[in-house]
């Protein structure tokens, strides 16, 4: 009898042993533990140690619940000022702003944005701590991102990894030294005709195209071999017409006479430049121009910079009846660009 | 075969018939040169070789045989603008300059370095002034015929500073002026005229402070911010326009072009755009010129002032004529009314 009795309380011991092993998951008491978010992180607009710089915070809620505040705890070393600013603007393509009258503290390391209205789970989430975090030296660091209801109970939280390093900008220098183009559209320029004495034949015209960056603009100048169309055969010479004076000189029909027109082309307007043609090479109609000289004349400036200034310059003469035959009548003609002093 | 002997002939007559293909204006006379910097300042000692790069990129279709000399030049007396001379009697400088090197081949498309050495003797003293010139080492010209040959040049202007005892840097005002007393609308353009009446070159820069009764620096106006340089014994205008006002006349400017009224001055056109009543310019301002220049041990101030007025007139008769219309209009229709009843 007892050792059936012992039996039985064996039995109903081994039992009970069980029972408690089963039950134990159940009769723990239960601790709470916040999930971890879909997706969670912190992008630190400038990674660079000591520096302060827009801490964009971006969440993806996991659990449902109704969300009061954002936490963000930042490492040790960083510092938290007692009032950062936030804001939702700039935010990554989808994600949508954190909803709320959203409002911000700081204390010790950690941010508080509160006033934030409820999250929907799978929702991808953004704000920006504009102003108020300052990272720390350089190094690996993690930053917690929490949720909480409004009475501070945890709902999602996630620890991301933050890096800080020494410097996190390349300085890009480059130097763009004063230049300046300079284009003659060709080394000759011929008649339209040959010279008449019943009227004033003009050549077609050689273009000349400036462009810089010299600030304080360009220049040209324009000088004659021989101030004159002459002629190796004839030893004949048809001479410039008029004098410098500041305008330009009118070619009479039946006169010789031998003149510089130059026409504006081209006042490119990229630039701050404004081309001005010299008055006295500045002829007006087809039978007017400036008088050539064996030295240097200027003919045309700019003040400023110009993408691509044209400048079209056009030799005019007019013979007499007597003016010797020839068919080597020429002259040439130098013509010096420069960027201004 | 002898069945397609007539398409032949069509397809023949065709190509004939079509048009040559046309080639931009650097043709195969045409000469483009891309040279920097531009200018270049250099200063050294009596006894010194000073030295400095030249660039020079041949922009043509071609590769071209150039060569680099160097031209004295100076500044027109009243528009300081730079001149250009042939070398004269007093112009043994040119020859203290050497080229390495000073014939070369210029590659299309590739910057040549040319290094210029100037061997300042021990008498040298103050400014001298160098055009150093790229030009075609052979200009090949076939002027037979009623032609002109033109001969092209592109101009690094270098001003060499000797620097000695008794270096006379002095500049002076000779006025400072608006182009009229009163405009009706910006910009206002300030010519600021100064002569160099030392022995080297000198650059001047500075500001000009703008003020309306009580109200001070309604404009700070830059003049001569990329020190632009005065020659000894010559005059240089600088202008500067104060444009921040609306409205405000501009350039009129066609397909990237400023747009040339018969004066050879640019047409203007009246913007409206932007409308900002605090920058409606109206009343009676005051422009103070403050620039300062080194004479070698300290920095010399330069001052001068000039008052204008700026009456948007057209403005002032709109405004005042849109409340008296309607008024007058009520009133002799009163007065109408009146004397009937």
């Amino acid at each position: 009898m007892k050792n059936h009795y012992q039996g039985a309380v064996k039995t109903l011991g081994s039992a009970l042993l069980v029972l408690l092993l089963v039950a134990i998951p159940f009769l723990r008491v239960p601790v709470t533990h916040a999930a971890n978010f879909q997706q969670a992180y912190a992008r630190f607009d400038r990674m660079k140690a000591s520096v302060t710089g827009n801490v964009l915070i971006v969440v993806k809620p996991a659990t449902v619940a109704t969300e009061g505040k954002l936490l963000v705890t930042f490492p040790a070393g960083f510092t938290v000022a007692a009032s950062p600013t936030v804001n939702t603007t700039g935010l990554p393509t989808g994600v949508t702003a954190l909803p709320g009258s959203i409002t911000v503290a700081g204390a010790g390391q950690v941010a508080t944005i509160s006033s934030v209205t409820d999250l929907t789970v799978g929702t991808l989430y953004g704000v920006n701590i504009a102003t108020g975090i300052t990272n720390s030296t350089a190094g690996t660091y993690t930053t917690t991102i929490a949720t909480q209801t409004s009475g501070a109970a945890a709902i999602d939280s996630t620890d991301v990894a933050t890096r800080i390093i020494t410097d996190d900008q390349i300085v890009v220098s480059a130097v763009v030294p004063p230049s300046f183009s300079f284009t003659l559209s060709g080394n000759t320029d011929a008649f339209t005709g040959n010279l008449d004495s019943s009227g004033i034949v003009s050549t077609a015209g050689k273009t000349v195209t400036i462009a810089t960056n010299a600030s304080q603009g360009w220049i040209c100048w324009v000088k004659s071999a021989n101030a004159g169309l002459t002629s190796a055969t004839t030893s004949q010479t048809i001479a410039t017409a008029g004098s410098i004076d500041g305008s330009p000189s009118t070619l009479s029909t039946g006169t010789n006479g031998y003149v510089l027109d130059t026409d504006l082309t081209t006042d490119n307007a990229t630039g701050t430049g404004t081309v001005v043609i010299d008055p006295e090479y500045n002829g007006i109609g087809t039978s007017s121009g400036g008088t050539l000289s064996s030295s240097f004349q200027p003919v045309a400036s700019a003040n400023g910079t110009s993408a691509g200034d044209v400048i079209t310059l056009i030799e005019r003469s007019a013979i007499s009846a007597v003016a010797a035959a020839a068919a080597d009548y020429t002259d040439t003609l130098t013509v010096i660009g420069a960027g201004r002093f | 075969m002898k069945r397609f002997a007539p398409l032949f002939l069509v397809s023949a007559l065709i190509s004939l018939l079509l048009p040559l293909p046309t080639h931009a204006a650097t043709g195969e006379d045409a000469l483009r040169l891309i040279t920097a910097p531009a200018p270049i300042d250099l200063v050294g000692k009596p006894g010194q070789t000073v030295t400095t790069v030249l660039r020079v990129k041949n922009g043509g279709t071609k590769d071209e045989l150039i060569a680099v000399s160097a031209l004295p030049f100076g500044a027109y007396q009243t528009s300081g603008q730079p001149q250009l001379r042939d070398p004269g009697p007093g112009d043994s400088y040119l020859k203290w300059a050497t080229f390495s090197p000073a014939v070369f081949t210029a590659p299309v498309n590739a910057w040549m370095e040319i290094t210029v050495t100037i061997s300042i003797p021990p008498e040298a003293a103050f400014g001298y002034y160098y055009a150093m010139i790229f030009s075609r080492a052979n200009p090949a010209q076939d002027v037979s015929g009623t032609k002109t040959g033109l001969l092209g040049g592109s101009a690094i202007l270098v001003l060499l500073d000797v620097d000695v005892p008794g270096a006379k840097r002095t500049v002076a005002v000779n006025s400072f002026t608006t182009g009229s007393g009163w405009s009706e609308f910006l910009p206002i353009t300030f010519n600021v005229s100064l002569k160099n009446t030392g022995n080297v070159h000198a650059a001047p820069r500075g500001n000009i402070f703008l003020e309306r009764g009580s109200q001070k620096d309604i404009a700070i106006l830059e003049v001569n911010s990329e020190q632009g340089n005065i020659l000894p014994g010559t005059d240089r205008t600088f202008s500067v326009d104060w444009t921040d006002g609306t409205p405000h006349f501009t350039d009129k400017v066609v397909d990237g072009n400023v747009v040339h009224a018969s004066n050879g001055l640019p047409e203007q056109t009246l913007v409206w755009k932007g409308l900002d009543l605090s920058k409606l310019r109206m009343g009676h301002y005051t422009a103070t010129l403050v620039m300062t220049y080194d004479d070698g041990t300290k920095d010399v101030p330069l001052e001068a002032k000039v008052s204008f007025w700026v009456i948007p007139w057209r403005l002032i008769v709109g405004v005042i004529l849109i409340p008296l219309i309607p008024a007058l209009l009520v009133f002799f229709l009163m007065r109408r009314r009146y004397r009937r009843a």
